[in-house]
């Protein structure tokens, strides 16, 4: 069992950490004040029964004057650990609402390996993102990234029907979904 | 910094200077304003220094200096382009674990020059408020904040009104925090530009964070009254970002209102009178309902003041408001419902609200009785449950729930969750149903029933970490003291107090093996999965199959139990027993990850490093994308000391343009600098472990001087709410578990090599015989350079990743993980030479003296200030060391040991002077050995660890040790001890146990007591080796 809630300040290091312990594309902590500082209510995390993160997503509004408000996913990681309960799942769906209400995304984008078979099938597949473009050389180490994306239901008057969700249970979500690597590569 | 340099000073030196030329202001140049000519050159240096441009500034500059060769304010301009010149191209700051590099010579003497230059303007010109600007910036480009802030005033004492001094000496007062000269500064900002939004955050901040709550308050109100509805009308048809972000700012600046008003409470909330803060704080939500659209934070806000005011019907509709907006796996809301369910007292309410962790609610911090867990679990799972959970436990008939409807409540059938409970409203929550295995009794069949079920399910999709997450419900009450204000308590003090009213009754878990072993839950788990193990090996069923069809499962089910077995031998600390296991489960599938990672932890839990960082290593080698399991085998070869092959591994998935290490540094990858630490020490290479130590130092003091581009950055995005929560988190930083990781390594090292004078000696000098002429030259510098660093009074070192992040929307993108176009740094002391050669007690002195004061709930902290004070032979401090200990934990070895200790030092000392620390020492000290001599003390505590079945090893070591040093008892009465606890001890590790036989062996037991202790250890410890 695990705690999902919005990040707070005092959790950045211990994400900071749950990063390096997870993914390849890595920041420095000013990175992470610069999220949470930004868009306080787009971080959140996952802790375990006792306090300890597991889990987090990192997200953005883009700034963009051109194109209509819109989120992006700069990074989501899980422990190997905490897989198979849906923790992502949880991370994506509590952010995901967030940006909509107090930042009136009409989409949220993110980047994901193409070879991360796991991480396009969470995103594909539960959470409904579709491919919008691909990136190539993206990532440092030359990999193409899937420029994936999520248009939110215009819906403004229920946030949710306390059912977040809208496709197979929380908890069934498959087995090694979340050997997940996004983020925006070192380039 | 630079950037930020530059518009200061374009606001000084634009505005002001050129105000004052024209003017023919006699204070610009002294007395002597430049001819036309010459002023436009000026300008023009501003211009280029702020626009970068610096090799143009410096022409201009040298123009005029060669007509006015004194004049001040040209030489202060020419220095502080020199100053940027140098910095670019150190790439910045100096990124300061090589601590020096590739062209930092020509670097270290530019800057000198710079300092020259702005000194020498600064000479021929006191009375220009420019020079003392420039000399002020100068300071703060090289993070002397105490200086820069005297240079400001200097030059607000000549330009009492200049804006951007004010603006910039008001950024360091907050970074230093001097929080009275902020808000000073702040307030005559305000009074000059009474015009701006920012101002009027900004001074509010100032008061709000001085402690004046209701003063900010009032200064957002004035300026809200300034502002036009319009501003703040919540439109739906937006469209732009502008629209959104605009209305998101009137969101949180309401929002920071509301956290104001509810600050005004805090300074005596115990009494009515105290609460009115609160209750203005509720009443100020509904106001701004329609401006918030962060409802989450809306939400939140209002369930805390509603449990803090007893409005409990009010407080469970906001908790399930907030269930339906997507909070149902927030337990801190979970438990705040309970709190409302329950209508708990003030104190339990700020508990569950305030000091809650992980998956912690109501129900997993004191023990509940019957009525109200049949509250509870009617409110969750609907008022069918409650006639099940009546039924009759199976093993003991005392213990049956007696709940029936009557027995609660009627605003029960208000309630919003009606029939199903919580569980009919969130399904899909699986938050909920765990929570289930929390409410009921777990001696209860209906705790069998759920557990079995929710067992049975997990192990079918096969998760790992069951184990874990099942390790949360072994639950044992302990008495905790009553926090006597807030603010005080120690949430992990387990102190044993005798008296009734000063205790309360909390839940701890267990972890140890010996509390494991005995914890009910544990004992069913491992009953119910040894049945599901026969039952699923012999028809691949479970024995009561919750999963409805009669169909056999899959072979990877049972292999999931047996893992589940494998993890619960391996909490009860049965190694032997859980490598068997997890043996089978590798046999039947070789290529699943989770089993190598967990047959490694019980490989080095029972006493075999070397063969736990094979396996791991060899899961690793199953799963070459997957950066946990490679961090899992770096960190368990490290601890086996195998640090080049650890370095390999980790290096798998580092970027490969810099050296591995420079690399890790940059990213700040604090684990692996501690891990390596460790691993260096325990090898005895001391200089390379504080180097890395010391890395993670320097990484912490990076976090800290990244706040300061978030001054401005926050008022101007209003995220104040977070922006306070920075602040607070910024002070309280060096009271962070890895930062006290690493300084009391430093500490420990420092203290070993004063007890250990040779080692230290014999490095002084850099052996600079076998360096080039260019290394050499190099390295003398550096060894200079650092000396200077250090008189020039410690901390101030550079720091990286200073540039835009905030300042730029595009930049800031990159900011985070874009390496620096610098200059790869080359590590001049990978040895750690320098920091050996370091003042051993000065340094352990500085850094203990960091811990005590901000990791003062640690009893680690003040154990190394004790020992740290002890040996500069400072009694009363130690003295006052263990006190502290003693109320952190009156029963901690380190506490007894350092008892013993001081009592022995206190005796064989000489001038048992009257001078007034003496007087203190002999009339306090008694209090800690219960006024009793040493020897009777001793005793004392060694009858109590006798009586105490199962005490700490550590404890019973120490005790031991005192025991033979004191005289009170013999060798064979210790040995006795020892072996008769059978070792069924807490804080069993190798470690202790390897400790425990070295004493055996110095205090000369004989053969045979010893052969029977190693027996011991091999029992708990089935693959140590070489005892």
């Amino acid at each position: 069992m695990v705690n999902i809630r919005m990040a707070e300040v005092k959790d950045l290091i211990e994400m900071q950490q749950c990063n390096l312990w997870c993914l390849p594309e890595n920041y420095q902590m000013k990175y992470y004040f610069y999220h949470l500082l930004s868009w306080p209510q787009l971080l959140w995390v996952a802790e375990d029964h006792d306090g300890r993160i597991v889990g987090y997503v990192l997200a953005k509004m883009e700034e963009d004057e051109t194109k209509p408000p819109h989120g992006h996913i700069t990074s989501l990681a899980v422990l190997r650990t905490h897989r198979k309960r849906g923790i992502a799942t949880m991370l994506m769906r509590r952010s995901q609402v967030e940006m909509e209400q107090v930042f009136g995304a009409e989409f949220v984008s993110l980047h994901v390996r193409k070879s991360n078979r796991a991480a396009f099938h969470l995103y594909n597949e539960t959470l409904r993102y579709e491919i919008n473009d691909i990136e190539r050389g993206y990532y440092a180490d030359g990999e193409d990234a899937y420029d994936m994306r999520c248009t939110f239901k215009r819906n403004k008057e229920v946030v949710g029907d306390g059912k977040m969700d809208d496709g197979g249970g929380v908890e069934e979500i498959s087995a090694a979904v979340e050997q997940i690597s996004v983020g925006k590569g070192d380039a | 910094m630079i950037s930020g340099a530059s518009t200061s000073a374009s606001a000084s030196s634009g505005g002001g200077r050129s105000d004052d030329h024209s003017n023919g202001n006699p204070q610009a140049g002294q007395n002597r304003p430049l001819p036309k000519k010459e002023s436009d050159l000026f300008k023009n240096v501003v211009k280029f220094y702020e626009s970068k441009q610096y090799k143009k500034g410096l022409k201009n500059a040298d123009a005029i200096l060669k007509r006015f060769p004194n004049h001040g304010e040209t030489l202060c301009m020419k220095g502080l382009i020199v100053n940027a010149m140098a910095s670019a191209l150190w790439g910045g700051e100096g990124a300061g674990n090589g601590g020096s590099g590739g062209g930092k010579e020509p670097v270290v003497d530019k800057k000198k020059e710079a300092v020259e230059l702005v000194k020498r303007g600064l000479m021929m010109d006191m009375r220009s408020h420019v020079c003392w600007h420039v000399y002020g910036l100068l300071h703060r480009s090289s993070h002397n904040y105490a200086e820069a802030i005297k240079a400001y005033k200097q030059a607000l004492r000549i330009d009492h009104d200049n804006l951007q001094i004010l603006r910039d000496m008001g950024l360091l007062q907050i970074q230093m925090r001097d929080v009275a000269g902020f808000r000073e500064t702040r307030l005559r900002i305000l009074t000059l530009r009474p015009n701006s939004k920012v101002h009027w955050l900004t001074y509010a901040i100032a008061l709000h964070i001085g402690g004046d709550p209701s003063s900010a308050a009032s200064v957002l109100d004035s300026y809200m009254d300034t502002v036009s509805d319009d501003n703040i009308n919540c439109d739906h048809n937006l469209n732009s970002i502008a629209d959104f972000q605009r209305i998101f700012e009137s969101s949180e600046l309401a929002l920071y209102k509301n956290m104001i008003l509810s600050d005004m409470t805090t300074s005596n909330d115990n009494d009515k009178d105290g609460l009115k803060g609160i209750e203005k704080a509720l009443n100020h939500l509904d106001a701004i309902h329609d401006i918030v659209v962060d409802k989450t934070g809306w939400l939140s806000a209002r369930l805390s003041y509603q449990l803090h005011l007893g409005l409990f019907d009010s407080a469970e509709k906001t908790a399930i408001e907030l269930f339906r907006r997507g909070s149902t796996e927030d337990h801190r809301i979970h438990g705040a419902y309970m709190c409302a369910l329950l209508k708990c007292d003030g104190n339990t309410c700020r508990e569950v609200l305030e000091r809650s962790a992980g998956t912690c609610t109501l129900a997993t911090l004191r023990p509940l009785s019957d009525e109200e867990r049949a509250i509870l679990i009617n409110a969750y799972f609907g008022a069918s449950t409650i006639s099940a959970s009546t039924s009759k436990t199976e093993d003991n008939e005392d213990s049956h729930i007696t709940c029936n409807n009557n027995g609660i409540s009627d605003s029960w059938g208000k309630s919003v969750t009606m029939l199903g409970g919580l569980a009919s409203l969130f399904p899909m929550s699986v938050s909920i149903k765990r929570i289930r295995l929390t409410l009921l009794p777990p001696s209860s069949r209906e705790f069998k029933l759920a557990i079995d079920t929710y067992c049975q399910q997990q192990i079918i999709k096969g998760v790992p970490s069951l184990g874990s997450d099942l390790s949360s419900l072994y639950l044992m009450e302990i008495r905790l003291k009553k926090p006597q204000c807030p603010s005080t308590s120690g949430s992990n003090n387990q102190e044993y107090i005798a008296s009734e009213e000063l205790t309360m009754t909390r839940y701890a878990v267990a972890k140890d093996p010996v509390d494991v072993k005995r914890n009910e839950v544990y004992r069913l788990l491992v009953h119910l999965v040894d049945s599901y193990i026969e039952s699923l090996s012999c028809n691949n069923t479970f024995p009561d199959d919750v999963t409805a069809g009669e169909l056999p499962h899959a072979p990877s089910t049972l292999l999931w139990a047996w893992y589940l077995r494998a993890s619960l031998h391996e909490q009860a600390g049965e190694y032997s027993q859980g490598i068997s296991l997890i043996n089978k489960c590798i046999d039947h599938t070789p290529t699943a990850v989770d089993f190598y990672e967990l047959k490694g932890r019980l490989l080095e839990s029972g006493g075999d490093i070397q063969q736990a960082a094979d396996v791991v290593d060899a899961g690793r080698d199953l799963d070459h994308q997957d950066r946990y399991i490679n961090n899992q085998a770096t960190k368990t070869l490290l601890r086996a000391g195998r640090i080049e092959e650890a370095s390999r591994r980790i290096s798998l998935f580092t970027r490969h343009e810099a050296p591995v290490e420079q690399n890790l540094y940059d990213m700040q990858c604090t684990w692996y600098e501690l891990e390596l630490a460790d691993c260096l020490k325990m090898k005895g290479e001391l200089g390379r472990s504080l180097r890395k130590y010391m890395a993670v130092i320097k990484h912490y003091e990076d976090f800290h001087e990244d706040q300061f581009d978030f001054h401005n950055y926050c008022i101007r995005k209003v995220t104040l709410r977070s922006y306070c929560k920075l602040l607070k988190f910024e002070d309280e930083l060096w009271g962070l578990p890895h930062y006290c990781r690493a300084a009391e390594g430093v500490i420990s090292i420092h203290l070993h090599l004063i007890d250990n004078i040779s080692m230290s000696q014999t490095d002084e000098e850099l052996d600079y015989s076998e360096m080039t002429p260019a290394q050499r030259k190099k390295a003398k510098n550096m060894a200079r350079k650092k000396k200077n660093a250090m008189t020039s009074g410690g901390g101030g070192g550079d720091s990286s990743g200073g540039k835009d992040g905030v300042s730029s929307k595009n930049n800031s993108e990159s900011n985070g993980n874009k390496k620096k176009s610098k200059p790869h740094i080359i590590d001049e002391d990978p040895e750690g030479k320098d920091l050996l050669a370091l003042d051993h007690l000065q340094e352990a002195m500085k850094f203990a003296a960091i811990l005590v004061r901000h990791a003062p709930k640690r009893i680690s902290s003040w154990a190394l200030q004790y020992d740290v004070s002890i040996r500069r032979c400072k009694m009363l401090l130690a003295m006052q060391a263990l006190f502290k200990m003693k109320y952190i934990d009156s029963d901690d070895h380190r506490l007894f040991s350092r008892i013993v200790d001081f009592s022995k030092k206190m005796s064989s000392r000489i001038n048992l002077g009257h001078d007034a620390p003496e007087q203190v020492i002999s009339s306090e000290f008694p209090k800690l050995v219960n006024f009793l001599s040493l020897p009777d003390f001793v005793r004392m505590v060694v009858d109590r660890v006798k009586a105490d079945s199962s005490s700490n090893l550590s404890k019973v070591i120490a005790v031991l040790r005192a025991m033979i040093s004191t005289k009170v008892g013999s060798t064979a009465e210790a040995s006795t001890l020892l072996l008769e606890s059978q070792l069924n001890l807490r804080g069993l590790t190798l470690d202790t146990c390897r400790e425990a036989l070295a004493l055996m062996k110095s205090i000369g037991s004989d053969k045979q007591n010893k052969d029977k202790m190693i027996e011991l250890i091999i029992s708990k410890f089935p693959f140590a080796k070489d005892l």
